[in-house]
């Protein structure tokens, strides 16, 4: 008994390891690819001023920001900088790109995570329900369901629950993290996070809690609805495979009525996948709450991409950019380690 | 073998083969119930979009861009009638023939990126797969890499790269097909690649270089037929995806200027400052159209995904004739 235990968790330090070296070049193509591509269309400086400041004063720029030396040095400063959590710094407002990171991150951090609750929240107790009514009625309605879902684009979901909710309704705020009173007294909050909802809580006022909660319910709608359908899917699929496998036709033959089979021991081996899948949808998460951020003017890192695009400081967007890639790499790294704690399979 | 067939069994089979030649039909004939009836739907809602595009100039009743007829401006943002079906925009353009020509520019960007996607992803699969090695080894880590990234900022800064300076209707049309063709190459390169490796030792690719073939001709001639296969199912369901990233792009304002060419996406931007008003007619029919092509060609990938799968197909039942077992006397124990 000792040595199984033994060689097993020996197989999920192996595992781990390799998993973490798998990171390192992943993160390195994508910073190296970000940075060349960005320089393929010429000089940052040039793209943000040009026309508006002189040549003496783009070349000052250009100086100070060390974009006159050759490419190679800047890429080798770059790429230590990012190792010291240095992402260089915006040219249109000259702030650090770490800080736009710590605060526009939070937005997008709490805008992620509520969706993901929603995901979930939809998308598993109906891939349930579907598994239950497999290939009639609720099943084919689910499964149209889920590719509406995944064919309505975001913003367009965003501009429908808008026009239902806020404007026809009035039941929820249109756009914004807060209402302009709150947003301002919550500001002052210490420990600031950023996070509108742990800031409103810190402040202490019950009513500031839920005009926060009430401008997150429609972004996040949109944004969870728009993964929901994937984990619907897959927790049918799981849930019919996993019902057909021994272990579970054993507890039928025992008896067990098929609620329970279902609810007591096909679902948390079919919840497995669901949470290897996760990491994947974290990528499209983010690529969504884009998208959302810009559709509810949610003031999150995707909102400041768009700005920063729109002002055409593409300094600041590489370093968002890379920031980004570097959270998906270790968030998908956290999900897989989950992963293979939880299902001894993937070790192997 | 077949020589127990009587010969309407034969003439059968080979009328049936024949039909089988044609791959619509092919897929069509081995559905039954629910997934033939998304692979028909799924079909002519792309068939209805490909209509559109093709005769957007006799349908569209107003260019794209057009402001006014006859020397009179149309009013801005004028709900629906029967002069302007779906209203007009906050510049006074006809939302109905934005929608039409949106419909062009769609399926031109798309055809363009999966044609790309195929001609760049299919050969270096191919040739990665085959050939092994280091280059194989660099490839896989920069496509996975790639497969990581939120495609849509994949696509972004792709094309801020390409798309710098240029803002003609072809140029927008082509630098967005290319970021998209950059973003889905990885999947293509993928599974042609993992196809390739495990063809790669298949006796049949053994024999044709036991007989002397050069690697190129094993590639090419024996290895190709066997790894393409899926290809046409990533492609559907890639083209659906791709044009969630082109409205993307066109809503985040880029690629494709709205003066030179009708974009989807932009236009549901574009409605957003209406939205505050009550005005609904001029994102609701733009995204319906985005979510209708979507659909269709989703389920056209999703219906040809499960056929080519035998354990998701779901047949329908067939007459099975048995052929008559003569009975070995006395056999049995």
């Amino acid at each position: 008994m000792a040595t199984t235990t033994k060689s097993s968790s020996g197989s999920l330090r192996t595992y781990l390891i390799t998993r973490l070296l798998l990171v390192i070049p992943m993160v390195w193509v994508l910073i190296t690819l970000v940075f060349f591509v960005m320089r393929v269309i010429g000089d940052p400086i040039e793209s943000a001023f040009g026309g508006r400041l002189s040549a003496e004063e783009i070349a000052s720029r250009r100086h100070s920001a060390g974009l006159d030396r050759p490419i190679l040095s800047q890429y080798w400063d770059y790429l230590v900088g990012v190792l010291h959590g240095d992402f260089g710094h915006t040219l249109t407002d000259n702030q650090p790109v770490s800080t736009v990171l710590i605060t526009k991150g939070a937005a997008t951090l709490e805008l992620t995570f509520w969706a993901l609750i929603v995901a979930l929240a939809v998308g598993i107790p109906l891939g349930r329900v579907a598994a239950r009514y497999r290939d009639r009625p609720p099943d084919v309605g689910l499964r149209l369901f889920a590719v509406l879902t995944y064919a309505t684009p975001v913003f367009f979901l965003g501009l429908l629950l808008k026009l239902l909710f806020s404007i026809k309704l009035g039941w929820l705020p249109a756009s914004g993290r807060a209402s302009t009173n709150v947003e301002l007294a919550i500001q002052n909050v210490s420990p600031k996070t950023n996070i509108f909802l742990i800031d409103a809580i810190l402040y202490g006022d019950p009513s500031y809690v839920i005009d926060v909660l009430k401008h997150a319910v429609l972004p996040a709608i949109t944004l969870g609805l728009l993964t929901a359908g994937v984990f619907l899917r897959l927790v049918r699929v799981n849930l019919l495979q996993t019902m057909r496998s021994d272990y579970v036709e054993a507890a039928r033959a025992r008896g067990v009525p098929e609620r329970r089979v279902m609810r007591k021991h096909a679902f948390r081996n079919a919840m497995i996948p669901v949470v290897t899948v996760m990491g994947l949808q974290i990528a499209v998460l983010l690529g969504g709450a884009v998208l959302t951020e810009k559709t509810f003017e949610w003031q999150g890192l995707g909102y400041a991409v768009a700005d920063y695009i729109v002002r055409r400081d593409y300094l600041a967007v590489q370093g968002i950019v890379t920031a980004v890639a570097i959270i998906v790499a270790i968030i998908s790294f956290l999900i897989d380690v989950i992963s293979a704690i939880i299902d001894p399979r993937v070790r192997y | 073998m077949t020589t127990a067939l009587p010969e309407s069994a034969q003439t059968e089979a080979v009328i049936e083969r024949r039909l089988t030649r044609i791959p619509g039909l092919a897929a069509l004939r081995a559905t039954a119930g629910f997934q033939r009836g998304m692979l028909l739907a799924g079909a002519l809602l792309v068939l209805f979009f490909v209509v559109v595009a093709v005769f957007a100039g006799l349908i569209a009743p107003y260019g794209f861009n057009q402001a006014s007829a006859n020397g009179v401006d149309f009013p801005t943002l004028a709900p629906p009638s029967a002069q302007h079906w779906f209203g007009t925009t906050v510049s006074g353009t006809d939302v109905f023939s934005r929608v039409v020509y949106g419909a062009r520019t769609a399926l031109e960007v798309i055809v363009l990126a999966v044609a790309l996607s195929i001609v760049v992803g299919v050969p270096l699969g191919l040739i990665s797969g085959y050939r092994g090695g280091w280059l194989d080894r660099a490839l896989v880590l920069i496509t996975d890499a790639l497969f990581a990234f939120p495609t849509l900022l994949l696509a972004i800064v792709i094309s801020i790269a390409i798309a710098s300076g240029q803002s003609s209707a072809t140029g927008g049309i082509v630098s967005t097909a290319v970021a998209i063709t950059v973003v889905y190459v990885p999947q293509y390169f993928r599974v042609v690649r993992n196809a390739t490796v495990a063809a790669r030792e298949e006796p049949y690719a053994e024999a044709a270089r036991a007989l002397g073939a050069p690697p190129r001709v094993v590639m090419v001639r024996y290895v190709f037929a066997n790894v393409v296969q899926t290809v046409p199912i990533i492609a559907t369901l890639n083209a659906g995806d791709a044009i969630l990233t082109l409205a993307g792009l066109g809503f985040l304002g880029f690629g494709i200027e709205p003066s030179s060419a009708a974009e989807w996406g932009y236009d549901v931007n574009k409605s957003l400052s209406d939205a505050a008003a009550g005005i609904w007619w001029t994102g609701l029919f733009p995204g319906l159209a985005i979510v209708l092509l979507v659909l269709g060609v989703t389920l056209v990938g999703e219906s040809l995904n499960d056929v080519l799968n035998p354990v998701l197909r779901t047949t329908k039942f067939r007459k099975v004739e048995l052929p008559i077992v003569v009975p070995i006397s006395g056999g049995g124990p």
